[in-house]
């Protein structure tokens, strides 16, 4: 018989009962009730949540809907003069028509148990329907935002990395650069080439004559210009995440460094930078309007939120609509833009208020 | 002052002024690329008189000598003379006839948007969550949405037009209040946003519970301990404020009919008078700049927990 040590470590299986099958109740505890959760359906989860953004993010894709496929199917066209057709008088009535009027021709035609698509907006003074022009100047402007976005999106992300992985000499020089063109007044910049560009290139004949000399100024610049921020930000975002314990952690179980960077380094830099291009948009839209307004907008025909409300600006004390509608379209994008990106921002990085 | 700063300021200098010949090259450079010469207009010119208009101004010399002579000129704020207004105007007294009206404006509301900004924006924080807070974010989320040719038209329309209260241009000191309150909106947005997170900060911190548990009333804690530490971010907002409002100023002159440098930029722009949007340009330029680099510093003196690089 076995004695006992009481001073023995020696688990008596028996008596204890510990090492016994696990019942099916046991087993299934320890399943995975839900997969775990991955960084963006985190982000997406959190997202979901705020209401505002959400409503902005569905604001935004509404407008994307109408912007692209409204002009397609609209029965007028931005640019068409309605009063003016071959081989017929010019009717004046049709410069200015209050919102749901007709003109005169229009008016004999529906007497004629013709069906005539209602002016929305009414028309402007050249008698084109102000609807599709508020829609196009609408598609000009988020088109102007995306692109400018973009540029600054690539350039940024590609300078801001390639200096934080450099180190060294080439990241200060690459950062001093940073600074001398972070310091420059972006507005007067633009304003300056927009003159400059205006004169200088003859886009006559070239897709670039028709979305005008201060459009590509304005994406040049921004190319020039507004890559800085980003470029800082996602240099420092690498820097900071380069030397996380997380980091250490996968490459101290062996991680190759491609692998880091793939798994680590890119999706929480991609957060920063996404939120970053969101906010880049709305920015890009008030320069181009702003740009307008002075008188360096888009060429002529072609119309932009800018250009349309700074057009009208003058019509205010008899047609406020005019000047109130392109005013409206701009503030309620660069809002819905702007509580988007706030949106996007707190649900990558909650902790950051 | 310890030599870090010195360091630091003297950095920062060298950096501004590698800013300020860059901006003198480009805006050189840009003008160059301009088709047409200064002299170039309706009426025929003698090839002589050119050739002694050309000489007189040193526009015979290669291209390089005319780059330094101008950059030359450029750093002691020399920038030529207009060549579309009438007789020979210079440029840098054309710019000192228009800043004095867009100093004045620009300054009332530079102190408008810095006052109800951070008065605002402390409200805010002190009030955290409830609807003081909400609506005051509202206001500051609504009114950077709004373009400022937008604000000023309204504006004018209603209190010039519609309701008579205010004259609509800017001669008078009642003429000035629309201008400036227009500029002051969306600085004012960006300093309450500024203000309130910061304050949010402080007024989590430790000190501050330490202070309010010690027994300290709220007037002290407010100026002793918490603005204090709130406000060191506007400071920074300084700089970017100014270049907000120069360009603010260039439509809503235009629009409430200021004769200042914007609105002689803007109608330099449709006139072609390259001269006076390069010389803008460049004294456009020096303010921000110098605005800027002066809240840096302040900053860093301010804020001795700033790390100096």
């Amino acid at each position: 018989m076995k004695i006992k040590n009481p001073f023995t470590f020696q688990v008596d299986y028996e008596k204890d009962n510990i090492f016994r099958k696990a019942s099916e109740k046991e087993k299934q505890e320890e399943s995975f009730m839900r997969p775990s959760t991955t960084f963006f359906g985190d982000a997406i989860r959190r997202f979901k949540r705020n209401k505002i953004a959400v409503i902005s993010l569905f604001f935004i894709l509404f407008i994307l809907a109408v912007i692209l496929i409204v002009p397609e199917i609209y029965p007028y066209s931005y640019d068409q003069q309605l009063g003016i057709v071959p081989g017929r008088p010019v009717d004046a009535s049709f410069g200015y028509l209050p919102p749901f009027q007709y003109s005169v021709t229009e008016q004999a035609r529906i007497a004629a148990g013709e069906f005539i698509w209602p002016h929305i907006f009414g028309t402007d003074n050249l008698g084109r329907d102000y609807f599709i022009r508020v829609i196009m100047g609408a598609r000009v402007s988020l088109l102007v935002g995306f692109f400018a976005a973009l540029i600054v999106l690539i350039i940024g992300s590609i300078y801001g990395s390639i200096s934080a992985f450099a180190g060294g000499k080439v990241d200060m020089v690459m950062m001093r650069i940073v600074d001398v063109i972070y310091s420059l007044p972006d507005m007067i910049i633009i304003i300056l080439l927009s003159v400059v560009l205006g004169k200088l290139f003859d886009f006559e004949g070239t897709i670039f004559a028709e979305i005008g000399a201060s459009l590509i100024s304005i994406f040049i610049v921004y190319g020039l210009l507004y890559w800085v921020g980003m470029a800082r930000l996602v240099r420092g975002q690498v820097l900071s995440i380069k030397q996380t314990e997380y980091i250490l952690a996968s490459r101290s179980i062996g991680s190759s460094p491609a692998y880091v960077i793939r798994k680590h380094i890119l999706p929480n830099c991609l957060s920063v930078i996404v939120v970053s291009a969101t906010l880049q948009v709305p920015s890009a839209i008030f320069t181009e309007s702003f740009l307008s307004f002075i008188g360096l907008g888009v060429n002529a025909p072609m119309p932009s939120l800018g250009s349309l409300a700074s057009e009208n600006v003058t019509q205010i004390s008899f047609r406020a609509y005019l000047l109130l509608i392109p005013a409206l379209f701009i503030c309620l994008i660069v809002l819905a833009l702007n509580l988007m990106g706030d949106g996007l921002r707190d649900a990558f990085d909650p902790k950051q208020r | 002052m310890d030599k870090k700063l010195i360091f630091y300021i003297l950095k920062r200098l060298l950096l501004a002024f590698v800013t300020v010949v860059i901006v003198i090259t480009v805006t050189f450079f840009a003008m160059q690329l301009i088709p047409g010469g200064p002299f170039t207009s309706e009426k025929a010119v003698s090839p002589e008189t050119l050739e002694r208009l050309q000489a007189k101004y040193g526009l015979d010399q290669p291209i390089i000598v005319q780059y330094f002579r101008y950059l030359q000129s450029a750093l002691v704020f020399d920038f030529g003379y207009s060549i579309k207004s009438r007789g020979a105007r210079k440029v840098m007294d054309l710019i000192i006839a228009g800043f004095r009206f867009s100093s004045a404006t620009g300054l009332i509301a530079a102190s408008i948007a810095i006052v109800f900004g951070i008065l605002l924006g402390s409200l805010a924080a002190y009030k955290h969550n409830t609807w003081v807070d909400k609506t005051i974010m509202v206001f500051s989320t609504a009114s950077v949405a709004v373009p400022s040719f937008v604000i000023s038209t309204i504006f004018l329309y209603l209190f010039c037009v519609e309701w008579k209260i205010l004259p609509a241009n800017g001669d008078t000191w009642q003429g000035f209040i629309l201008p400036t309150i227009t500029l002051s909106f969306s600085p004012m947005a960006y300093i309450i946003r500024l203000t309130r997170s910061s304050t949010l900060d402080v007024l989590n911190s430790d000190y501050i519970r330490t202070a309010n548990a010690k027994g300290l009333s709220f007037s002290r804690v407010l100026y002793k301990h918490s603005l204090r530490n709130s406000l060191t971010p506007v400071i920074t907002y300084a700089g970017p404020m100014i270049a907000f409002i120069i360009t603010g100023s260039l439509v809503v002159e235009r629009i409430f009919g200021i004769p200042g440098i914007g609105r002689d930029y803007v109608s330099s722009i449709t006139n072609r008078d390259y001269p006076i949007i390069m010389g803008l340009t460049i004294f456009l330029t020096y303010l921000v700049i110098i605005m800027v680099l002066i809240s840096d510093i302040l900053y860093k003196v301010v804020n001795p927990r700033v790390e100096l690089e």
